[in-house]
């Protein structure tokens, strides 16, 4: 609270919104030449307790979260993250109480319509969107203005917004062997290929986008609550701020893509000095046949005359 | 519909990948799954579309120096980064300027780097002694008692607890087999002690699973220093996929092999039930489960709209266990390791920063953690 409030007192200051436009762009620069994640994905988790803390009304909390969620995916896509997914409604969420449902649902329909049709967002990112989740459950009426707003910027394919909308991961793995089941069924599929891979290439994903290289849940708590329980289960970095969804901004996100950036560089470093002891030697053969050095005989190396003590 | 399917079958095909097999050595068998992953990672270098090193990047434990020489090497010769970096369009060949620019900009950002180097230089050696600190005062003295009067004072604790090991090569302090058995015979003591009674226990590779005799000594003896030779409690080590249960100790006495166990009563009260799951028990349960599905479908046993969330969930509890109402990592980072993806949806998980020790300490703070937490679901 008390850095909030420190923030708004030096964003008074005239000039400031120019120097820090000017900064944030300076920086972004500086973290696009070193490695960038492929996949990010968020909790917005902390719009309640926000709205709590400042005594606000719940809905102003879910919206300054939407507006959040706007700075955080500008911040990705002038990065170059290439898919971003928010966990935007959860199927338990439906235990909530209808209006605050409502206010959810209206808001999530108010903004995608907002950046996808009012004020060109998503032509000029080149972002698409895309539903992840259980349709069924949807209301008629919010289907059908997501349909038209998935459809009208499907032909964009530099970065890919998906919704987790409703969405459970538990849902997703069940929703994926159901479907793998009835192809095998249908005898579009053999038993035989069922694998990993079929599995990712039938949730809701349909295989686009892959792991999650950073899971972010903001407000600290350190669970999963049944989201990308496959997805980010191997080798992905999980982090769980302390920050609320509604002042997780700019910053933030640079924080954390900047935290990965730095331990993927050095581990690339590693790689590769290890990667030359990973190689098979068929792998080996076929790399460096063209190298002066490789498979030359022992013996047709030179050397410097001998010089010893015993003679012969 | 089919309430049940069997799942003998999905049992019997899990387990011949993994024969219990207790000729090899524990250090061979890290190693050849180690190479048997690299095989597949190196097939993942061909194929994978997210850049070839498919590495977790959540943690180094490079020392500083060799970080700072790392950071170095990548400002001299940025081939990986260059060549993938975001900073240039795709399939636009850089013109000199933008040269400049990206190493003027990457100059800066090897900087930033070298700054973090330090802040985590700063960051560890602040972690560790804070981790020092707790050892010392939060210490169980190997005392049921003293766990006990901790625990107790916690509003509330939690029913099931997971922990995720590793197995540390044989040439570390506290690695090798033995240690990891240790390890794990000190957190069962500690779970008995707090009064959780049942655990699980996530190793990787399953070096546990092919060496349960070990294991069921280890934890005999752990149980014999903790609560004395009058009084060992009972406890059962149990391998879902492999649908097999090792009597540990029954009445105060080890059972050491399965014939002996006739020998003692049917009905007996377990103390704890340590459960030992590896990485087959995660993504390739599910899919062996699919295909055992499939195959009923096939012969029309199994409509598709027959499998819904309830029923996954039951016979994934049937193959795997239980879902954990906490997991402790006793590593330096959060990683699930490919923990089975099933079971974690509402877990709190637990892990200390750069603490690479099994210790009381973490053990203690991470129950604290759990009884301050509110679950909510959905709400």
């Amino acid at each position: 609270m008390m850095n909030t409030l420190l923030w708004n007192l030096i964003s008074a200051v005239p000039g400031f919104t120019y120097i820090d436009a000017f900064f944030k762009d300076f920086i972004k620069n500086i973290l696009k030449t070193g490695p960038i994640p492929n996949h990010i994905s968020f909790v917005m988790d902390g719009n309640r307790r926000f709205a709590k803390t400042w005594n606000l009304p719940l809905k102003e909390g879910h919206r300054r979260g939407a507006d959040a969620l706007m700075n955080v995916l500008q911040c990705c896509i002038d990065l170059g993250v290439k898919n971003m997914t928010v966990y935007a409604f959860s199927i338990e969420n439906f235990n909530r109480p209808q209006p605050e449902i409502d206010t959810i649902f209206d808001l999530l329909v108010s903004k995608l319509a907002y950046i996808s049709e009012d004020n060109e967002f998503c032509d000029t990112q080149k972002l698409r969107i895309k539903i992840i989740g259980d349709r069924s459950l949807i209301p008629e009426r919010i289907l059908q203005d997501i349909q038209r707003i998935e459809a009208k910027t499907s032909s964009h394919k530099d970065h890919t917004l998906f919704i987790a909308f409703p969405y459970t991961s538990r849902d997703d793995i069940t929703h994926s062997v159901r479907q793998i089941v009835s192809k095998v069924k249908d005898g579009q599929l053999k038993v035989d290929q069922i694998d990993e891979n079929q599995i990712e290439k039938n949730f809701y994903y349909e295989g686009e986008a892959g792991k999650v290289d950073i899971l972010v849940r903001t407000s600290g708590h350190t669970r999963l609550s049944d989201y990308m329980l496959w997805q980010c289960h191997q080798d992905s970095v999980i982090e769980f701020p302390n920050t609320l969804w509604p002042d997780y901004q700019f910053y933030s996100t640079w924080w954390t893509i900047f935290k990965w950036s730095y331990y993927k560089t050095l581990q690339l470093q590693d790689a590769e000095v290890m990667q030359i002891k990973k190689l098979s030697p068929e792998e080996i053969d076929r790399r460096y046949q063209h190298h002066p050095t490789y498979q030359k005989p022992i013996t047709e190396f030179t050397h410097p005359p001998y010089a010893s003590v015993v003679k012969k | 519909m089919v309430e049940k399917i069997n799942l003998e079958e999905v049992k019997h095909n899990i387990a011949e990948s993994n024969q219990i097999n207790t000729n090899v050595s524990p250090n061979k068998l890290v190693k050849d799954q180690a190479q048997q992953l690299e095989k597949e990672g190196s097939l993942n270098l061909e194929v994978g579309e997210n850049g070839p090193i498919q590495c977790s990047a959540a943690y180094s434990n490079e020392s500083f120096i060799a970080s700072f020489n790392n950071i170095f090497k990548t400002l001299i010769s940025p081939r990986d980064v260059g060549t993938r970096s975001k900073f240039f369009k795709e399939g636009e060949h850089p013109t000199y300027g933008q040269l400049v620019e990206f190493y003027i900009y990457y100059l800066v950002l090897t900087i930033i780097y070298i700054f973090m180097s330090i802040l985590r230089l700063f960051q560890y050696m602040s972690n560790r002694s804070k981790l020092r600190f707790f050892s010392v005062a939060f210490n169980s003295a190997a005392d049921p008692e003293v766990i006990n009067s901790d625990v107790n004072k916690l509003p509330k604790i939690p029913r099931r607890i997971s922990t995720i090991l590793n197995y540390k090569s044989e040439q570390e302090e506290n690695g090798g087999l033995e240690g990891l058995c240790n390890d794990a015979a000190q957190v069962a003591s500690w779970c008995l002690s707090s009064g959780i009674t049942y655990l699980s226990i996530y190793e990787y590779h399953g070096v546990l699973k092919k060496r349960v005799p070990v294991l069921k000594k280890a934890i005999y003896k752990k149980f014999i220093a903790y609560f004395g030779t009058e009084n060992i409690p009972n406890f059962i080590i149990k391998i879902p996929h492999l649908n097999l249960t090792f009597p540990g100790s029954i009445d105060g006495k080890l059972v050491e092999s399965e014939s002996e166990a006739v020998n003692f009563p049917k009905n007996v009260q377990y103390n704890i039930e340590v459960t030992l799951l590896s990485v087959v028990d995660g993504r390739p349960t599910i899919v062996e489960l699919t295909r055992v599905m499939a195959e009923l479908a096939k012969k029309g046993e199994l409509k598709p709209k027959d499998i819904t969330l309830k029923f996954m969930d039951q016979e994934l509890q049937q193959l795997v266990g239980k879902e954990p109402d906490l997991v402790i990592m006793f590593q330096p980072f959060l990683n699930f390791q490919g923990y089975p993806p099933w079971q974690i949806r509402l877990s709190e998980i637990y892990w200390e920063p750069d603490n690479d020790s099994t210790c009381y300490a973490v053990f203690l703070r991470a129950l604290q953690k759990y009884s301050t937490c509110k679950v909510n679901v959905g709400r």
